[in-house]
């Protein structure tokens, strides 16, 4: 890349036409091997579908959608930006994730390290592999295209406790996950029990009384079973409350809830 | 002579006292016992600096706190002078005492002035000097010098080891020239002299930028204890040089250099890998830490904060991503080429900080809090490499502050990006301003820090707007009225020419023939009246160009030519400096000559054209700004909706405080006069915007004059000044009203006269109105003439009408040249 930058800054590498001869001429990269062509050769080499990267000595082979204008004028940028995509949505992890400060900053770090590696292809396949072991065990959908062994299961490691928060271990001080406890649906009678405990709207007092519903009671909007409910609830309601009692429990129970009576 | 005011003895250094400037140290007292900031605007030429200094080194002396002075001027010039004039009052003091006090005063300036090395000081340019000094005197150059390796030090630095660090210059004032030689004599460098004793100084001189700029801030002044005072001298410019410090300009150019430097970082780190991975190893484990060392020191209020610095910032460690060096520059370079990016836009883009931290994170994955912690990781590194050569790295630290600033304040910056130079240009050459909008970042530090702050300039009209853009408090502003035995100057508004058709140098009319004729014949006639030396300010150089080639043209010129030399002020300041000494010369030789120049240039500035030099000063057109510009009209917004201070008022104020700052430039003094012309109509609304001492000077019949009765006015005062002084020229009562200056008798009859009339001591002065040591007549005068001019307003309002809009549309677009 470095003679690119100096020598041939701005010819295509493919057809040698230059911006000066050509006014108006646009170069396309890939994100594989990043080589810089114009857009001419691009069409003409890729319209009839995959083909290897025209520039002499590579052999990528590349879909035409794979081109695309470049972002930064410097290529290894350029680069450094789309693996640090990569890794930065594998390893997604915000402050509040973790345990202490400290903690987050080592992520970061090692965050950095990993980018660092891939960009300056050292140790590509150890970091890769460890890439791809942590969004395996987390769950985390890489693009397919990306790992160079693809179908390469990982173990699901043994020593790790079932509730960490990264199963593969790579990242540290991650809060536990706690699961929260499941909510029990929203209640409005506040416990109150809702079994009809005096009578019971039978289907047969409903089609008893159908087809002469008289407009008095349908008046409220209810259907005629709620409405027939409705009559039975008050007219038999009262007959379990025993105020008695019921006085006597608040004042032997009700000391610490002195609430509106 | 000596005096009281209440129970503090002054020793001022002269047989007489001018009145303001009495009224001016018992406002100063005032102040500093009531611990607070102050606005103060004393007329020019009446003694303003020692009048200061004398009040404030009582203070120092008599009180057992020994309250700290730091005193900020602008220029070198000004910062000489006012050690000279420190110095005497010190001989005086010990000349009246008896005995010699212990007391240190000392300026500092930068090491280009300040240096001895035989080899280093030849160099032209001070960056030069700055780097080549640091390398010779950076503390690990002597660690390496200690273990026997061949390196060069500068023998003058070295030898202040060897002197205790207390006392490495003897009590006294030094002035700059003083300390140079007192260095030479003893074999010493003068600046860090100075540097290291500024925490055992009295008094300390440097200029604004060693407490308003971030980056000078944090090495030279932070140590500065809590009370000292501070004070602001010619300050009218204040705000303009608090956002001059924060604002960052980077063009396509330095941003390669920044690329450079960033390589040359990666370069240095692979080198010390390979030989001394300690070293940076232990750089990391000191960020692992944080940066709580300097949290401490903050904690104990050791240092003052800095802007570039936030204090939230120091509680935390830099984070993981950029502590270690390789991160650190993949993230600058990072940066860099996402900034190239943006410059390759074709169309002018405003953004505010949150916006573009949101776009950059965007497409290259910078936070936004490793990027406020660039500047201070930027500086640990270059720290740790034991960089020499830091005028290398000078652009990569900008664009540091400038990712450190865009990430911490979300308000108060805008990024503005202008492709192209000039609205014709076909060629791009794009320039990213991050401009400061705020004036009050910059200084809040200040304010926070020191418990009085006094803002004071001949011309820091109106009072008000000061502290609204600064955003403090004060305890007091005041402005003093000159008293005169009688009238030495004589200002006048000129609205129309000799045709009657009014002339002014708003952008419709400005190259009107006849608006250009008209001030051509204004200068015509003044240089057949005026004795000696003219000086005359034009709103901007394209405008002054403009008018001097029509000149030309209609052969004004020549005809002057027979009366006066005519020279002309360039934005080149070797071109200018060689104009004003032949104007001095010619001024000398009696003819005389005139000096053409620019509101807002160099001479408008820091010139002085005393007795002689400047007899009449004309104001060609009111100095308004490029109100085109985007950073302007930016700035004015932001007053607007933060400040409540409405565009057309700051434009109005920023104009006439120019404008009052060219007319102050010929009054020197009050045994010197002149005439100040204020040729523009636009001034005649605008009067009451110039500072009190010319304000009141403006008679009614001296407004809105043509040409002929300027000029007969003109000719009528110069006839009248040239009579000999009537001696004895005292109020027939016998007070001491009136008089321009006082012995020590009148003076004590004064404040006896004051404390009989007001009851004990400076609280009467509370209610007094306006300053009584004025001549009754005069006061009677001014309010007479606040009166009458009210009136004028209202009835001149419908003939007004067209110039409110023509103001309104604010139709300046000449261009702005700053001279750097």
């Amino acid at each position: 890349m470095d003679e690119e930058d100096s020598v041939g800054a701005n010819k295509c590498p493919v057809c040698g036409s230059d911006p000066r001869t050509h006014p108006g001429l646009r170069f396309k990269i890939n994100t594989k091997c990043y080589h810089r062509i114009c857009e001419g050769c691009v069409d003409r080499h890729f319209s009839s579908g995959k083909a290897e990267c025209p520039v002499g000595g590579c052999h990528v082979s590349l879909w035409k959608r794979e081109w695309r204008t470049q972002t930064f004028e410097d290529l290894k940028i350029e680069r450094e930006v789309e693996i640090r995509r990569r890794v930065t949505k594998i390893l997604d992890r915000r402050e509040e994730e973790f345990e202490t400060k400290r903690d987050y900053d080592d992520f970061l770090e090692l965050r950095e390290e990993l980018v660092m590696n891939l960009v300056f292809r050292t140790d590509v396949a150890a970091t890769n592999r460890k890439l791809k072991e942590y969004a395996q065990a987390n769950g985390i959908k890489t693009d397919p295209t990306d790992g160079p062994e693809p179908g390469a299961k990982a173990p699901r490691r043994k020593d790790m406790a079932p509730d960490a928060a990264d199963q593969s271990g790579l990242i540290k001080g991650l809060k536990r996950i706690v699961i929260p406890e499941a909510k029990a649906p929203y209640d409005p009678f506040m416990g109150m029990p809702r079994t009809r405990e005096y009578y019971e709207v039978k289907e047969s007092y409903i089609t008893r009384v159908r087809g002469k519903p008289a407009e008095a009671m349908l008046a409220g909007g209810y259907d005629f079973a709620q409405y027939m409910d409705e009559s039975l609830l008050r007219a038999f309601a009262g007959l379990g409350v025993f105020i008695e009692d019921e006085m006597s429990a608040r004042d032997n129970t009700a000391i610490p809830v002195p609430g509106p009576t | 002579m000596k005096f009281f005011i209440d129970d503090l003895p002054v020793l001022f250094p002269y047989p007489r006292i001018y009145p303001e400037q009495y009224a001016y140290m018992c406002d100063l007292k005032r102040t500093l016992d009531a611990g607070g900031h102050c606005v103060l605007e004393m007329p020019s030429g009446t003694g303003k600096t020692v009048s200061l200094l004398s009040l404030i080194v009582a203070y120092q002396q008599h009180y057992p706190e020994h309250r700290k002075l730091i005193y900020c001027s602008r220029t070198m010039s000004e910062i000489e002078k006012a050690l000279a004039e420190l110095k005497a009052l010190m001989k005086y003091r010990s000349d009246q005492l008896g005995h010699v006090e212990d007391f240190r005063g000392l300026g500092l300036t930068s090491r280009k002035n300040l240096c001895l090395h035989p080899s280093v000081k030849r160099e032209k340019s001070g960056a030069v000097v700055d780097a080549r000094c640091r390398a010779l005197t950076a503390g690990f150059v002597k660690e390496k010098k200690e273990r026997g390796e061949d390196v060069d030090v500068c023998i003058y630095h070295d030898n202040l080891d060897l002197l205790e660090p207390h006392n490495l210059v003897p009590p006294g004032v030094f002035t700059l020239d003083g300390l140079l030689r007192y260095g030479e004599d003893h074999k010493q460098c003068p600046y860090f002299s100075a540097r290291r004793m500024m925490s055992f100084c009295n008094v300390i001189i440097y200029s604004y930028h060693y407490l308003l700029d971030p980056k000078i801030a944090e090495r030279v002044s932070k140590e500065l204890s809590k009370d000292c005072i501070v004070v602001f001298d010619e300050a009218h410019n204040i705000d303009n040089v608090c956002i001059e410090s924060l604002s960052i300009d980077l063009t396509e150019d330095s941003l390669r250099k920044a690329t450079r430097g960033a390589n040359n970082l990666e370069r240095k780190i692979e080198e010390m890998k390979a030989s001394d991975e300690e070293k940076l190893q232990n750089e990391y484990q000191k960020l692992v830490e944080g940066l709580r060392e300097a949290d401490e020191a903050r904690a104990e209020d050791a240092f003052m904060s800095n802007p570039t610095l936030p204090d939230d910032l120091l509680k935390e460690a830099v984070p993981g991503n950029i502590r270690r060096a390789e991160h650190f520059v993949a993230f600058l370079k990072r940066f860099i080429e996402y900034l190239k990016t943006r410059m390759k836009v074709l169309y002018v883009i405003q953004e505010t900080p949150p916006s573009f931290l949101s776009h950059l994170k965007e497409l290259t994955f910078i936070e936004r809090k490793p990027l406020r912690f660039c500047a201070e990781r930027l500086t640990s590194l270059v720290r740790t490499l034991e960089l020499t050569n830091i005028e290398d790295y000078q652009p990569l630290q900008e664009v540091a502050t400038f990712a450190t600033l865009i990430a911490t304040y979300e308000t108060g910056f805008l990024l503005i990006l202008e492709p192209f130079e000039t609205e014709q240009a076909t060629v791009p050459n794009p320039i990213l301003h991050f401009a400061c909008l705020d004036a009050s970042i910059a200084i809040k530090p200040v304010f926070e820090r020191f418990s009085s702050v006094i803002i004071t300039s001949g011309t820091i009209s109106p009072l008000e707007m000061y502290p609204k853009m600064l955003n403090f408090n004060t305890v007091l502003q005041e402005s003093y009225p000159m008293s005169l035995t009688r009238r030495s100057f004589l200002p006048m508004i000129v609205t129309r020419g000799s045709d009657q058709q009014s002339i002014t140098s708003g952008f419709q009319s400005r190259s009107d023939p006849g608006v250009v004729r008209n001030y051509g014949a204004l200068l015509f006639e003044f240089a057949k009246l005026t004795p000696d030396g003219i000086v005359v300010f034009f709103p901007s150089y394209l405008y002054m160009e403009m008018i001097i080639s029509m000149w030309q043209g209609m052969g004004i010129l020549d005809q002057i030519w027979t009366y006066k030399l005519i020279l002309v002020e360039t934005p080149d300041a070797q071109e200018t400096s060689l104009a004003l000494e032949t104007y001095r010369t010619a001024c000398e030789n009696g003819k005389g000559a005139i000096l053409l120049c620019v509101a807002r240039g160099k001479v408008s500035e820091g010139i002085d054209f005393d007795h002689h030099f400047g007899r009449t000063v004309l104001c060609m057109g009111a100095p308004f700004q490029y109100t085109e510009s985007r950073i302007l009209k930016a700035r004015l917004e932001f007053l607007r909706e933060n400040y409540r201070i409405k565009e057309q008022d700051f434009l109005s104020f920023d104009a006439m405080r120019h404008a009052a700052q060219c007319l102050g430039r010929v009054l020197r003094g009050k045994d010197d006069y002149g005439i100040m012309v204020l040729a523009d109509r636009r001034f005649q609304k605008k009067r009451n915007q110039l500072p009190r001492w010319i304000a009141e000077e403006i008679h009614e019949g001296q407004t809105g004059l043509s040409t002929d009765a300027a000029v007969g006015m003109a000719k009528k005062f110069l006839r009248s000044i040239a009579q000999p002084l009537v001696p004895g020229q005292k109020a027939p009562d016998g007070s001491t009203k009136g008089k321009d200056s006082w012995d020590l008798k009148e003076l004590e009859n004064f404040q006896r006269e004051q404390r009989s009339n007001r009851g004990e001591g400076d609280f009467g002065r509370q209610d007094a109105y306006a300053h009584d040591y004025l001549h009754r007549e005069t006061n009677a005068g001014s309010t007479l003439l606040h009166n009458g001019s009210r009136g004028d307003v209202n009835t001149a309002d419908e003939f007004d009408e067209d110039i409110a809009d023509e103001e309104f549309l604010i139709a300046e677009r000449m261009q702005i040249e700053l001279v750097g």
